[in-house]
């Protein structure tokens, strides 16, 4: 039986976008405010990215801050060195994604041979060369000090150049904010957020994201059927890479400053802990996480010394009690109640025997994809 | 089994994080009321330089509690806004950002690095908020990456080093000198104005090893030190670094074998290195001790400083107290918290607080004001819980050690 | 020479360092299949123990309570956390021990303040001594020593004592072992105690040299992943191995062309990954787990 029309995906697509375009009004409610709004846009672009390789994938990547911090820098380098005079944002943009993106297939190359602890490793030991370097060539990156004033840049639409630090048109909204609170900057990453998030919800239904599961839960079986395991492996890392890349420009050109911390291993480390704290192998696990965790960071920090240790709590609760992280443990709960409507798909069917054999090389980081009759194999 | 159909899902589950957010987030404490003045003090308290960023700490209170005592600034009371840079530049930028955004500053203060003085910098220029840096001693904040809304009060990187020459240079000038120094453009600064007055006398630079932030070994850089034995050993570390490297450096002999410069010095470094501090040279901008004797403002403001925290207070602490203080009085002129209207009369005001009369340079905002030269004391002769650690060698005058106009890199007009 | 010699010796007291670190973390890995990012946990508490018993009883207390206090605190953590964690995929042990790792840093940061904390030495011991044409701090090679003596009362213990030949076994075959009877869930416990305590010990005794601070233990755990990962995993002479050649390369690397002394020892390790996964002493069955 084919899949039923209609799996959800127009759906889906009205609602993230609604919920896209009201979230900086219910954020301001919440004593956020819009800069901080885009900022996690912004950054959960790199967390969607990095829960392809750890959620769907299954690899736990330990050095993505070398994708996020290294499309930052180039893409500042970029407007600083060849474009001092007419600053061109996609161009810069698209400048660090490509960077990341080679980078990431250079790494990936090398890394997708090893496994497990290995994998991480290994990513971190070139996370860590280039974070090195980075601090060390003072003359190019500025050392510890970072790139603190580059020009601003524009956005490039038809004839018209467009200052992306415009605001909206002044329209009171009472406890949620004003309209013009809201910047352009906010437009365009929600536009781009909004376009990764639908790409990405098709890329994990295609049968390119059924092989990555199935993979990821028996790798032996997946090279029998024919697939080569390492190839797919290779393009979900370079994917990965190239949207945390993406991430990391547009992030430093909002900012106006990129420092050799955007390349560190708390960077890297911080990707992970929004990630599981959102749910991996979900599509919008990642962005709560993301969100949660920055709007804790910032408002907590307001009050609290010690918040990064409730931060650190939430993550070890988290990973010990809800393995699907707080999306996922949302989704399975309400799923339960829904599965039992549904009949399966017969391409559902061959990835489920896929992966119904229990333990293999690479077991999946949170638990079991949704199913309650599944039976845990652990 | 089908895939999971995440559609209203995305709704609710959007709800509910919002709402578990909403259990989180604060009734808007510090909002951007038009009741008070919100300032954000951006300042290090974890990280090598936390001790210095304390005593800011302390230092800002203070000033805030006397300010809203005596009924605020323009009748509003001042409300601080607290953060931690962690003498990182991103975290520096990310808190300046929260502080104008979420909480509504008006001015951003603190800091102890040249490099988050600088991000900082940027951002409030970006903002359009005002920047009264504290305790950034490098020259870029008010030349290579000087900007409009931003003022120094502190001395800087030239003026350290022109003090500290002049008062040495018979003594020091044609011996051979090796550098430590740490890696950042607070680092590069002292070392090229120090090594740009004192080469041409005849000093030969034997070294210049450079150390990153935060380094807690330097048994590498000693060694070194050790075998190329030098007349003069300068250390241009802060902060624990500079405890850290300087203790260090007794164990490997140097506090016998040769003089030792630290460029820059505050009342806790000293603390921190006990006995091997004895005899070495520094500068500091403001010295508890010897300006309270001569200037009043500066007794009261010891006096209390003492009287709420029971120690005394660094050379950073008393730069965030006349920071507020001359906020405050420039607001009152202007009144008004517009930078537009500040920046004009913070470029011409005078005042006279804690160490006679200063002001700001209107070309590149750097604070017109004394430089110490100062010779540490042994351990035993230090008083007042060793913060009286030092006796002073010369003070030089603002105006006679400022880096000449014509060699600004600086230009306000387009900064 | 001087040069050369000076640095000879400030690599092996660094890497004495890593060793001893490392010692603890591969054995926990041999036996438990336990990757612990919250190893550095272990230093950092160990040091902070060793700070407070300090200044109130001394240095030696220091470094007698830092171990003890750092065991316990690793049994515990055994029993009521980790347990479920042991043999389990490499991905899930690097998170909960990560979290821990940040657990453990924020707490000690919420006790003692982030300011960098000195540790209270006696004056004896912050002499220097001649080692003819140079002069070096009487403390290092007192450390360096001292980390050496008890190098070698561990490899004893996996050498001679029953326990220790569970150990051994258990890297090779942890499932023979159990059908052979052994109490490997015994010996789990004391080999992550005995772990851990190493690098309690050694978080004391080597605070002296670099000071005390919330994030010291993280800070020396990356480098000590890389000479794990050089000397193999499970392999304890691999540790040692592995230690002090990184050590010296990076002291000597730092005479040489400093700015290139922290990339060098992490492109070893990414080549060692690459070229020969199992390190220089490890076993090659490890890997395939």
């Amino acid at each position: 039986m084919t899949r039923a029309r209609g799996d959800g995906g127009v759906r889906f697509a009205i609602l993230s976008a609604a919920g896209i375009v009201l979230f900086p009004f219910l954020f301001h409610a919440i004593n956020g405010y819009a800069g901080l709004a885009t900022q996690i846009l912004m950054v959960s672009i790199a967390s969607i990215g990095f829960n392809l390789l750890l959620g769907y994938t299954g690899l736990l990547s330990y050095g993505h801050a070398m994708f996020y911090g290294g499309g930052g820098y180039v893409a500042a380098l970029l407007l600083i060195h060849f474009m001092p005079d007419h600053p061109n944002l996609w161009l810069a943009v698209f400048g660090g994604t490509l960077a990341a993106t080679a980078l990431a297939l250079v790494v990936g190359a090398l890394a997708v041979r090893l496994y497990g602890i290995y994998f991480a490793l290994l990513t971190l030991a070139f996370a860590q060369m280039i974070f090195f370097v980075v601090e060390q060539a003072e003359g190019i990156t500025g050392g510890d000090d970072g790139i603190q004033s580059f020009p601003n840049a524009l956005l490039p639409i038809g004839p018209y150049n467009i200052d992306l630090g415009t605001a909206l048109p002044a329209f009171d909204l009472g406890p949620f904010g004003n309209l013009s609170d809201i910047k352009l900057w906010y437009v365009l990453t929600a536009v781009i957020l909004y376009v990764v998030l639908i790409g990405m919800r098709a890329l994990t239904r295609s049968q390119f994201g059924e092989v990555l599961t199935a993979i990821r839960e028996n790798e032996e079986r997946s090279s029998l059927i024919g697939f080569n395991a390492s190839a797919y492996r290779l393009a979900a890392f370079a994917i990965s890479g190239a949207l945390t890349g993406l991430s990391g420009a547009l992030r430093a050109l909002y900012d106006g400053t990129i420092s050799v911390e955007s390349v560190g291993i708390d960077r890297s480390g911080s990707f992970v802990i929004y990630t599981i704290i959102g749910g991996v192998q979900t599509l919008l696990g990642p962005i709560a996480g993301t969100g949660i965790i920055m709007y804790l960071e910032s408002v907590l920090s307001a009050h609290l010394g010690y918040w990064r240790l409730i931060e650190g709590l939430i993550f070890v609760a988290v990973i010990v009690f809800l393995p699907n992280g707080i999306v996922g443990t949302i989704r399975r709960n309400y799923l339960a109640r829904v599965a039992k409507e549904r009949a399966p798909s017969s391409r559902a069917l061959l990835a489920e025997s896929l992966r119904a054999r229990p333990g293999g090389p690479t077991q999946s980081a949170g638990g079991a994809e949704a199913g309650p009759e599944r039976l845990k194999n652990d | 089994m089908t895939h999971v159909p995440s559609t209203s899902r995305g709704r609710f589950i959007g709800g509910a994080a919002a709402a578990s957010a909403a259990a989180f987030g604060f009734p808007g404490i510090l909002s951007a009321q038009s009741k008070q003045i919100v300032i954000g003090l951006n300042v290090p308290q974890s990280g090598p330089y936390s001790d210095q960023g304390l005593d800011q700490l302390r230092a800002y209170n203070l000033a805030i509690d006397q300010v809203n005592k005596s009924g605020g600034i323009m009748g509003l009371q001042v409300k601080a806004s607290v953060g931690d840079d962690q003498t990182k530049a991103d975290v520096a930028v990310q808190n300046a950002q929260n502080m104008i955004d979420r909480d509504g500053a008006v001015m951003i203060t603190g800091g102890s690095s040249t490099g988050t003085a600088v991000a900082v910098s940027g951002l409030c220029q970006r903002k359009g908020s005002l920047f009264m840096a504290t305790l950034t001693h490098g020259d870029d904040t008010t030349n290579q990456a000087c900007h409009k809304h931003t003022f120094r009060r502190y001395n800087d990187a030239y003026m350290s080093s022109q003090a500290l020459a002049r008062t040495l240079i018979s003594k020091y000038g044609t011996g051979t000198w090796f550098h430590i120094t740490a890696d950042y453009s607070w680092g590069w600064s002292v070392h090229d104005n120090l090594a740009a007055v004192v080469n041409p006398k005849g000093a030969k630079e034997i070294a210049y090893v450079k150390l990153k932030l935060g380094t807690t070994d330097f048994s590498a850089a000693l060694s070194q030190a050790q075998a190329a034995k030098p007349d003069v050993l300068v250390l241009t570390e802060f902060g624990a670094d500079m405890v850290n490297c300087l203790n260090q450096a007794a164990t490997f002999g140097l506090t016998k074998s040769c003089k030792i410069l630290v460029p820059l010095v505050d009342e806790y470094m000293a603390k921190g290195t006990k006995d091997n501090f004895t005899n070495v040279v520094s500068t500091a901008p403001f010295y508890w001790q010897y300006h309270e004797k001569s200037y009043n403002e500066a007794k009261t403001f010891v006096r209390a400083f003492y009287d709420r925290y029971k120690t005394y207070p660094s050379n950073g602490a008393e730069c965030a107290y006349v920071n507020i203080l001359v906020y405050k009085k420039a607001v009152e002129r202007a009144q008004s918290t517009d930078p537009a209207k500040l920046i004009p009369i913070l470029e011409t005001m005078q005042w006279n607080l804690t160490k006679g009369p200063e002001h700001f340079r209107k070309e590149d905002h750097q604070g017109v004001n004394s430089v110490l030269v100062v010779e540490g004391l042994p351990e035993a002769d230090r008083g007042e819980g060793g913060f009286a650690y030092a006796k002073v060698l010369e003070e030089h005058n603002g105006p006679g050690v400022m880096a000449p106009l014509d060699g600004l890199v600086c230009k306000m007009e387009t900064a | 020479m001087v040069a050369l010699s000076q640095a000879l010796l400030n690599g092996l007291v660094l890497g004495l360092i890593y060793v001893a670190i490392a010692v603890g973390l591969t054995i926990v890995f041999g036996t438990l299949r336990l990757v612990n990012f919250a190893h550095g946990a272990f230093y950092a508490i160990g040091a902070y123990v060793g700070l407070v018993v300090a200044q109130q009883a001394g240095l030696w207390w220091g470094f007698l309570a830092a171990p003890i206090a750092v065991a316990l605190f690793a049994v515990v953590l055994d029993r009521v956390l980790l347990r479920p964690f042991y043999g389990k995929d490499a991905t899930s042990q690097i998170l909960v021990t990560f979290g821990i790792a940040l657990i453990v840093e924020e707490t000690l940061r919420l006790i003692f303040g982030s300011t960098t904390q000195q540790y209270p030495m006696p004056a004896a011991l912050t002499t220097s001594v001649s080692l003819g044409a140079f002069v070096y701090p009487a403390y290092r090679l007192l450390f360096a020593g001292f980390v050496i003596v008890m190098l070698v009362l561990v490899w004893l213990f996996i050498e001679r004592t029953d326990y220790g030949l569970i150990v051994r076994a258990g890297v090779r075959d942890r499932t023979m072992v159990q059908l052979l009877g052994g109490n490997i869930r015994q010996a789990s416990t004391i080999v992550f105690a005995l772990g851990a305590a190493i690098a309690g010990l050694v978080g004391a005794a080597a605070s002296p040299i670099y000071s005390i601070a919330p994030g010291t233990g993280f800070a020396f755990l990356v480098p000590s992943f890389v000479v794990v990962v050089v000397g193999g995993l499970g392999s304890f002479w691999g540790a040692v191995l592995g230690g002090i050649l990184i050590g010296e390369l990076q002291s000597l690397t730092t005479l040489v062309f400093a700015p290139g002394a922290n990339v060098i020892i992490y492109l070893c390790m990414a080549l060692v990954l690459l070229l020969r996964p199992q390190g220089l002493l490890g076993e090659s069955e490890v890997i395939r787990q």
